[in-house]
């Protein structure tokens, strides 16, 4: 494979290498050549004197020394896009993905995602949107070059065959190289105006598990993400941002932050910025800590009151009843549960959730008075270039965006927050400089999933759901992106100008916000797969200020914890299993009822799971489409002593006609932990309108390798119905929380309608040596354990305060123990190394389970802290010297340890 | 300050308690070593100090002081992969990739004193070691794979 990567000199002009990489895969030599001033712009030069067939979405491109140029245009956050893209190209040229050079698009009007109208990588559409014009523009790129060939083999067209990069001609064997037809090929013969893409039984590439074109730099470390974006006297600058949500700026006080640099000897400019304080120098190091230190006065803001918590808000402001805008109606929803024998009353809450990429938010520009050039890890290219024009006043035209690969998007790139940064800062720098999120800002600054609070009321009749009654309640992203729009004051605002006219839709369609239907917000709650002959469901909007945002899977991820856990309540209820309750309201080829009967079936969902002594172990199931595919997932828990471990997660998933197995296989695995982190990790508060959570820790934690369960991927897709390629990216995430709430409640008893679950993960729980055959009983049978009493609602069961349920520990035993080894961790730990979230070091820290590893409950000398403590490596002062923890401190760890290192 | 990267003698004029990973990144350069989180929380700096896994972003430059470090552009070449990254491409182990250098660098050095890892001792090895895409099944695959590799060799060198 060739791909483009960036060598190790600085600058603009540092000669990119094209590396073979099939090599790799064997281990063998590689070919690596150096071409010559072959950057993304040069490149595209050089593809003058080549076959460039352009349509709507899709650049092929075959140079004259026969390389087959694809040019991205959706972005690569790992979501395998740039492979399977690739994929398509190849397959119709006759070629290996791996020969195929991937470039990435710049932001311009061809590129547009079709689907939007605006060039952004979103909403799991790549596939579906790419499929038809980049097969077609590869099929016509392929029959230009066999006519091309033919012409030049003085043969007929129709007896040749493109393969392996050279025409041949099928009766004599004679052939020619693409490259060396490119040119006369591009000069002499017109694009066909039908050109046929081959059939599905033609394939060769397509549906075959290819290694992934990105791998090999990102094992390498050369992988150049917008964090490593390198430029001639490049400063990096860190922002001291404003901390309340939608506050302003009043004042600020750079004294100490200047006699820092000082005392250093560090150069720095320290500037004012829509969204804070910037400090540039030439290393993070240095402004991070200068930014530290500015002073902020401040004022206005979202309610200091509001602590992220939907439930509050919604009692407070009395919106579980009254005016709500109806999204979907059938039947008569009310009178049919009022007069049910068999009904429930449930209220589902879920918190507002970080995005956490692993690579922090970040963006770099150059502005050399007249024309802006900014290097962008966006999911959004055109809107990065309108925010930018927007921070600086510089029309379009004078704003060059690059677009790098992404740690991670997750959605938090569709907004250009950064962009908006490092324009502005750029533009008033007049130098080269790269604004870097610290982990606090990026947690802190994100635009989160919103916070939602819910009302189900459901009843059984005949053994079906006889009535639903879904009330959402939460803010809207499309209102806040839309009015975010509108204020084009507001120079750090998200969107772009292209991204405004998509939202100008959204805007004009909405008079009276307040009854404005946000498809964001309720989506996978509105269009329910299972036939329910009285349904009603509405949406209540909630203004609160805080900035909410994409997030995988978007309305789906809660929509799906609501309505897939309480489908399981109705189900218990009515006394049926999970998965027949479910089947008997799908069709009978309901694309739902192939993932749940394909996952009831490599779950072996009929039998119970095995036993030992002291665990429960249950399943649960859960299913949900969206995005055009779908999927359905069982959970095996096992809950030991209040604790729980997740021990085997199996989906079934129908993403339509799969282009690449294996990349199918990663996106769900991905999922599934995206889903775990969300539904037992995070949860965003604020205090003062601020976010509390800052680095990694308590409501920004994420599942770690020794919590990470068994997965196992099933695809259902049905090769001869036709289908054309889905999306994979997200449809894995929204059933992985209800199908855990569902197992959780068959081993506990308990329904959890509150997310995240307030559970405690072990690392293991081992399994008994079950004699193959022996019969195992099941772990707990739970018919009828939480049932609606047949006139009074119930109300929800899930603790108001997350406690962990089972623990028989009584509080306070340890809490003088907890408070002093604290104490010692924050006093000898963070002065040196860990200060990044000073003010509660320890709570980020203790809160990882993760602290296994460094902390093993009972036994202090295998735990990694002690052992480094006592070799003298910890901790260290700001000179890199060891500080000696003082006895007591040390003790203090230790008893802690002794005791379990209980954190209540 | 004089450092031994990758074998290189490499002067760095920063003050003595730069952390390792800004004087990679920002002096030399090697963005090979990526940063996640500045306070020893997720791992996405991992190198090598003398032959153990460090989280660069703690680590200041006078801890470094004599020793040898190892990032992720010295692990293997293009012509000779480590067997860890090797095992990383046949398990098909990245997505985004950004923390793989970091990962990388920990399953190494625990290979190095560990041929034949539990999956607890993996857990171990790896649990500082954040991914964001989710790949940690992959990972302990390659783990293992690699780990079978260099159980095959007469004297794996790491």
């Amino acid at each position: 494979m060739k791909v483009k990567a960036k060598g190790e000199s600085k600058g603009l002009n540092r000669r990119d290498f094209v590396i073979t990489a099939s090599a790799f895969a064997g281990g063998l030599m590689v070919a690596c050549k150096t071409r010559s001033g072959g950057n993304t712009k040069d490149l595209g030069s050089n593809l003058q004197s080549i076959v460039a067939i352009k349509f709507p979405n899709a650049w092929v491109a075959v140079s004259g020394d026969g390389d087959v140029v694809y040019t991205l245009d959706r972005v690569e956050m790992g979501q395998g896009t740039m492979t399977t893209l690739a994929s398509i190209v190849a397959e119709e040229l006759g070629v290996q993905p791996s020969s195929v050079t991937v470039q990435l698009a710049p932001p311009d009007k061809v590129y547009v995602n079709n689907e939007f109208g605006v060039q952004i990588t979103g909403s799991s559409n790549s596939m579906s949107t790419s499929w038809q014009p980049l097969r077609l523009a590869a099929a016509a790129t392929r029959d230009m070059l066999i006519a091309g060939g033919a012409q030049k083999l003085g043969v007929k067209a129709k007896d040749c065959a493109a393969a392996n990069g050279r025409i041949t001609h099928k009766p004599t064997g004679r052939d020619i190289g693409i490259g060396e037809i490119a040119l006369f090929t591009a000069q002499t013969i017109k694009p066909p105006t039908a050109p046929i893409p081959k059939s599905q039984a033609q394939y060769q590439v397509l549906g075959t598990p290819v290694k992934r074109l990105d791998s090999p730099r990102k094992v390498l470390g050369r992988a150049d993400y917008g964090m490593d974006v390198k430029l001639d006297g490049l400063l990096i600058a860190v922002v001291q941002r404003i901390p309340e949500h939608g506050a302003r700026l009043d004042s600020f006080d750079d004294a100490k932050a200047k006699a820092y640099l000082d005392s250093v000897k560090v150069k720095g400019d320290i500037v004012q910025l829509a969204s804070g304080v910037a400090v540039a120098t030439r290393s993070y190091y240095f402004s991070k800590k200068a930014a530290d230190l500015i002073e902020l006065k401040t004022s206005g803001g979202i309610d200091r009151a509001f602590d992220g918590s939907m439930k509050t808000l919604a009692e407070a402001q009395g919106l579980l009843a009254g005016a709500a805008t109806r999204v979907a109606q059938t039947g008569a929803a009310e009178s049919v549960f009022q007069s049910a024998a068999g009904k429930l009353e449930a209220f589902y809450e879920l918190p507002y959730l970080p995005h956490a990429t692993l690579e922090p938010q970040n963006c770099t520009a150059r502005f050399d008075g007249v024309v802006m050039e900014i290097w962008a890890p966006t999911q959004a290219p055109d809107g990065a270039r309108g925010t930018a024009a927007r921070a600086t006043g510089l029309s379009e035209g004078k704003i060059k965006v690059n677009q790098t690969l992404i740690g991670g998007g997750f959605g938090r790139r569709l907004s250009q927050d950064y962009v908006a940064d490092v324009a502005e800062l750029a533009f008033k720098l007049k130098k080269p400089v790269k604004v870097v999120f610290s982990r606090e800002d990026d947690t802190r600054h994100d635009y989160y999933r919103p916070g939602v609070y819910n009302v189900l009321r459901g009843s059984i009749q005949d053994g079906r759901i006889g009535s639903w009654y879904h009330r959402i309640i939460g803010q809207s992203i499309a209102v806040g992106l839309a009015e975010n729009a509108l204020v084009a004051a507001t120079p750090s605002a998200i969107v772009g100008n292209s991204t405004l006219k998509f939202l100008g839709r959204v805007v004009e369609n909405f008079t009276d916000k307040h009854l404005f239907v946000d498809t964001f917000a309720v989506e996978g709650a509105d269009k329910i797969p299972y036939a329910i002959p009285n349904l009603h469901v509405e949406y209540k909007f909630v203004e609160t200020g805080v900035p909410i945002g994409f997030w995988r899977s978007v309305g789906h991820s809660h929509n799906a914890f609501c309505v897939e856990s309480f489908v399981d309540e109705l189900a218990q209820l009515a006394g049926k299993d999970p998965v027949q309750f479910r089947a008997g309201m799908l069709g009978g080829k309901d694309r739902v009822l192939n993932c749940l009967k394909k996952v009831a079936e490599i779950s072996r969902w009929s039998e119970a799971p095995p036993t030992t002594a002291g665990v429960v172990r249950a399943k649960g199931v859960a299913s949900h489409g969206c995005f055009n595919s779908f999927c359905a997932q069982v959970v095996q828990v096992a809950v030991k002593d209040g604790k729980m471990r997740v021990e085997k997660v199996w989906v079934a998933v129908d993403c339509g006609l799969v282009l690449n197995p294996d990349i199918v296989r990663q996106q769900v695995e991905g999922a599934v932990i995206y889903g775990l982190s969300a539904a037992l990790k995070q949860k965003i508060t604020f205090k003062n309108g601020q976010t509390v959570q800052a680095n990694f820790g308590d409501g920004n934690e994420l599942i770690r390798m020794n919590e990470a369960p068994e997965i196992e991927v099933a695809l259902v897709n049905d090769r001869t119905s036709g289908q054309t390629p889905t999306g994979i990216g997200e449809v894995a995430v929204p059933a992985l929380a209800p199908a855990l709430a569902n197992a959780l409640a068959r081993a506990t008893g308990k329904r959890f309608r509150a997310l995240p679950l307030p559970f405690e993960l072990l690392d293991r729980v081992d399994l008994p040596a079950v004699p193959a055959g022996q019969a195992v009983t099941p772990a707990t049978p739970q018919p009828g354990t939480t049932p609606a009493s047949p006139t009074t609602p119930t109300s929800p069961t899930t603790p108001a305060t997350p406690t962990t349920p089972g623990a028989s520990q009584p509080a306070g035993d340890h809490s003088q123990l907890i408070k002093t080894a604290y104490e010692a961790l924050d006093k000898n730990c963070v002065a040196g190394c860990h200060d990044g979230d000073n003010k509660n070091f320890h709570k980020a820290w203790t809160s990882m389970d993760k602290t296994k590893a460094f902390v093993k409950a009972g036994n202090p000398d295998g735990s990694r802290l002690i052992q480094r403590i006592r070799a003298k490596e910890m901790p260290i002062d700001k000179a890199g010297a060891f500080v000696p923890v003082p006895d007591a401190d040390v003790n203090a760890i230790i008893d802690w340890i002794k005791a379990g290192a209980p954190k209540t | 300050m004089q450092l031994k990267i990758n074998g290189n003698d490499e002067t760095i004029d920063a003050p003595a308690d730069l952390r390792l990973l800004w004087a990679l990144r920002d002096f030399l350069q090697l963005t090979g070593t990526k940063f996640g989180c500045g306070v020893g929380l997720c791992g996405a700096c991992t190198v090598h100090v003398d032959g153990n896994a460090v989280k660069s972003c703690v680590t200041t430059l006078a801890a470094c002081a004599g020793k040898e470090i190892g990032t992720i552009e010295g692990l293997g070449e293009d012509v000779a992969l480590h067997p860890v990254q090797k095992a990383w491409l046949d398990e098909s182990v990245s997505q985004c990739g950004y923390c793989q250098p970091g990962q990388i660098m920990a399953a190494a050095a625990l290979l190095k004193t560990n041929k034949n890892p539990t999956d607890e001792e993996i857990d171990d090895a790896m649990a500082g070691n954040i991914c964001r895409c989710g790949t940690y099944p992959r990972i302990r695959k390659a783990i293992k794979s690699a780990a079978a590799f260099l159980r095959q060799q007469p004297e794996a060198g790491a």
